[in-house]
């Protein structure tokens, strides 16, 4: 059993629940996006950001090292993480859905990310739940999301219920009122057929969108799971310091791909396209056991000529 | 004992035929220029030194599109005299404006241009083309202007040793990583996706459209460029205009390659 928040107590239970945190929230000024709040009227909550959360937790572009390349005994320092504690509030289930699938890759034993891990312990995660989809170009209702967060919120008109997904959601609704309900599950338009790709990779399907695609690169950049990055050495005018940094990549440029040599694997439209969904569709679940997907419909939505991998896959017979 | 001073690195700049911005660019770069002038000599800038060297130059910049006999006799000088040599902008590296007589009568072109005002210099214009057409050419950076903080890469490599890569991906990539709102999504006409980035997707985030002043991917795909706009229901002889503007040769090579199949 859940608890109740009348809607107008909102703003006091956020500024509760964030005191001395970082709250964000999707924001609308031009378009939607998750944005750290100046102000608690700025939340909105119609609609999903078409750029997932990612970045809170991998930025964009980072620094790793500082180079000091004069110094011989010290030319690398690594460079500390100033995260604040944050709570992401007004994040659907795919969001979350997504940190849980990066987990297996940044919090990995041998592998593991320092300044995903600082973020990630140091974030609060208050979901809310989808009614209706809020694109539709979703299809989470096919990809079996768990119930990832620590705190989720259903809207029912003038007050919102709240399940708690983790000891530390539960902890900080304890005084709130109870309330029989149960969350509806989220029903979306758009449905993935889930199967087991490994005999369709000669399929004539997968050609479907290499007269559209546009090689732009906007369904990874866009994609709540894709993290792959770049790793750059910048020096300064000295030629002495400098630092070097991080930056997202995306497997759908032909760099990516290009080794010693200069020869490139992955060049045309269909081996860039099918390595995008064997990955979120086939080898993350073969050494995982979960699909990467988490069916937020964003690479879909985000792509200038809409290509659709779900009308494909559903195609492969 | 006395420190054997260091050997400069010989840099200089020339131009071809075109508006000289890109030289400017360089100039430009004049925070950082101070502090690279122990490592490298200008001993070619026409535009702000009155005595220039002729080479040999361990690094050449070259702006401009090969637009005349004289350009072409230039540059083939040049290169004799360059261990490395830059196309700078984006004359030179896609032709740019100056190519878009190739959209038109060319002769009809060049007899407007270059007799309305007789010179006493005989221009003799030939073809507008972008420099590797005649030359190999060891880089290239596009842009128009070119990004100052690329020429400041490639002399850095260049001093280090190190082979600047190229950059391959969209503008929509870096637009994307700024979380810019898409301008195709604002029903504005925005070239982003066809277009190589290495801009920081300047334009876009300003909200003014990209016209692919860096060239276009090399895997662009014109054809699904020209349906998207079209099926955003913008006028697509402008558009074929706004592409061209810069990339006149890349656009009737796509033409001829779709007429083909």
């Amino acid at each position: 059993m859940g608890k109740v928040l009348e809607k107008k107590r909102l703003k006091e239970f956020l500024s509760s629940v964030s005191k001395g945190a970082e709250l964000i929230a999707p924001v609308k000024s031009d378009t939607l996006r998750f944005e750290i709040i100046k102000d608690f009227d700025d939340i909105c909550l119609e609609g999903r950001p078409l750029f997932p959360v990612k970045k809170f937790f991998s930025p964009a572009r980072h620094d790793i090292f500082k180079l000091n390349l004069a110094d011989k005994n010290k030319a690398f320092e690594e460079v500390k993480n100033k995260i604040k504690p944050r709570v992401i509030f007004g994040g659907r289930l795919c969001d979350f859905n997504g940190l849980l699938r990066l987990d297996k890759l940044f919090l990995a034993k041998e592998f593991q990310d320092e300044y995903y891990k600082e973020a990630r312990e140091k974030t609060l995660l208050i979901g809310i739940n989808c009614v209706p989809a809020p694109s539709k170009y979703c299809f989470c209702e096919s990809m079996n999301l768990d119930k990832y967060y620590d705190l989720f919120f259903h809207d029912l008109g003038d007050k919102y219920y709240i399940e708690a997904g983790s000891p530390k959601g539960e902890s900080l609704i304890l005084k709130l009122e109870d309330y029989d309900f149960s969350i509806p599950a989220i029903k979306c338009k758009k449905h993935l057929e889930k199967k087991d790709l490994s005999g369709f990779y000669d399929s004539p399907a997968w050609k479907d969108g290499s007269k559209k695609c546009l090689n732009c690169g906007k369904c990874t950049a866009h994609c709540t799971t894709c993290l792959c990055f770049d790793v750059i050495d910048e020096v300064d005018a000295d030629l002495k310091k400098g630092k070097r940094f991080k930056e997202w990549d995306s497997c759908q440029f032909t760099n990516f791909t290009q080794v010693a040599g200069g020869f490139v694997f992955r060049k045309d439209y269909v081996a860039k396209f099918k390595h995008r969904i064997y990955h979120k569709l086939q080898y993350f679940r073969e050494r995982f056991g979960m699909d990467m997907c988490t069916g937020c419909g964003r690479c879909i939505e985000s792509c200038p000529r809409l290509i659709d991998f779900t009308e494909t896959v559903n195609k492969l017979k | 004992m006395v420190k054997q001073k260091e050997k400069k690195l010989r840099v200089g700049v020339h131009s071809l035929t075109g508006c000289a911005g890109c030289q400017l660019s360089i100039y430009f770069i004049e925070d950082i220029l101070l502090d690279l002038l122990d490592k490298i000599e200008l001993i070619a800038a026409p535009m702000i030194k009155g005595a220039n060297i002729d080479g040999p130059y361990d690094i050449l910049f070259v702006e401009g599109s090969v637009s005349s006999q004289g350009d072409l006799e230039n540059l083939k000088k040049w290169r004799e005299e360059a261990k490395i040599l830059v196309s700078l902008g984006a004359c030179a590296t896609h032709g740019c404006m100056q190519s878009m007589k190739h959209m038109m009568d060319e002769k009809q072109v060049e007899q407007t241009v270059y007799n309305k005002f007789p010179s006493e210099k005989n221009l003799q214009p030939i073809t507008a083309v972008p420099l590797h057409n005649y030359i190999d050419v060891e880089f290239l950076i596009p842009g128009c202007p070119p990004s100052k903080d690329e020429i400041v890469q490639i002399l850095k490599h260049v001093l280090q040793g190190r082979i600047l890569r190229v950059y391959d991906k969209a503008v929509c990539h870096a637009c994307s990583l700024k979380e810019n709102y898409c301008l195709l999504d604002q029903g504005i006409e925005c070239l982003g996706p066809l277009c190589n980035g290495g801009c920081q997707a300047l334009c876009p985030s300003f909200n003014h459209p990209c016209t692919g002043c860096r060239g276009w991917l090399d895997d662009a795909n014109i054809g699904s460029g020209k349906k998207l706009l079209e099926e955003k229901g913008f006028n697509i002889d402008m558009l074929v205009k706004r592409m061209t503007k810069y990339n006149a040769l890349q656009f009737l090579e796509h033409e001829k390659k779709a007429k083909e199949k």
